[in-house]
């Protein structure tokens, strides 16, 4: 009637993995979570950006130009 | 809404976009709902409680997610996450109610009272077939959160032992554990003899 499962164990009871599988989720229920997240601060509460798009990327590179027009302006502007 | 479109909709709802946010949440919500369902017991208000807290901490910590997973995945984590913890608050409410219970008992040392820590634990249906419907969710309502968490986990959503225990912050030995005795009271719940796979 049952297999052990990896502790052991008797295995699952039949007929879990189909409870619930008809119900859908509550009209009215979207309204109520945007309305929460609006309370809880959104989005303001959210963190900045998703992290893995390469933000830094940009950043460096105009990091660099602006040293490098720095340091041009600086090394021929300035009188011998 | 495709799954490419999804890294789109995240970092608008990251914005503020509701819309987005409202396309991300239809594309979630059913499965979402199910499995808050069954992490509660098919308590229709503690489910909503469960999906609304879900979206908030999932919406909170959106710009963490590295699309390692499905975001549907990550958002099951979140579920079973925040029940584990309603199961820890529950049992640290209910330790704290038996030690006040104890001490007035103490203090009243009545005579011949009865047990305040007696349970009754009447099985469901009748012995020697494939449990009803009916049957599972009311052995399912009347098991502890913390056993219902890691059996909905386990046997429901297939997730093994050291992803649960990842998921939830415990170890696996903890999940096993506390499989193993969430299946023992079901099946103390539903008779010993119904058939299990």
């Amino acid at each position: 009637m049952s297999r052990p499962d990896e502790s052991g164990h008797d295995g699952p009871v039949e007929g879990m993995e189909s409870l619930y599988a008809d119900r859908r989720a509550p009209g009215g229920l979207e309204d109520r979570v945007v309305e929460r997240l609006r309370a809880d601060g959104w989005p303001a509460a959210s963190e900045g950006r998703p992290r893995g798009r390469a933000t830094w990327a940009p950043r460096l590179v105009a990091a660099v130009v602006v040293f490098v027009a720095g340091w041009g302006v600086g090394r021929f502007a300035s009188p011998p | 809404m495709s799954d490419a479109d999804e890294p789109q909709l995240i970092e608008r709802t990251l914005g503020g976009d509701q819309i987005a946010f409202r396309a991300l949440y239809r594309s979630h919500a059913d499965p979402l709902w199910r499995f808050a369902l069954r992490l509660t017991g098919g308590v229709d208000a503690d489910a909503e409680e469960l999906v609304q807290e879900t979206w908030t901490r999932a919406v909170r910590s959106l710009a963490r997610f590295e699309h390692r997973s499905t975001l549907r995945t990550w958002l099951f984590a979140i579920a079973s996450r925040c029940a584990w913890e309603e199961a820890r608050r529950l049992r640290s409410d209910r330790l704290k109610v038996e030690r006040l219970e104890i001490e007035l008992a103490a203090r009243t040392a009545t005579v011949g009272g009865r047990s305040t820590s007696a349970r009754r634990t009447a099985t469901l249906g009748p012995a020697g077939r494939v449990p009803s419907r009916v049957d599972l969710e009311r052995a399912l309502r009347a098991l502890p959160q913390g056993f219902r968490t890691v059996l909905v986990l386990h046997d429901v959503e297939g997730l093994p032992h050291r992803r649960i225990a990842e998921d939830l912050g415990i170890s696996t030995g903890t999940s096993k554990s506390q499989l193993s005795r969430a299946r023992r009271r079901m099946r103390e719940l539903l008779g010993e003899d119904y058939v299990t796979t």
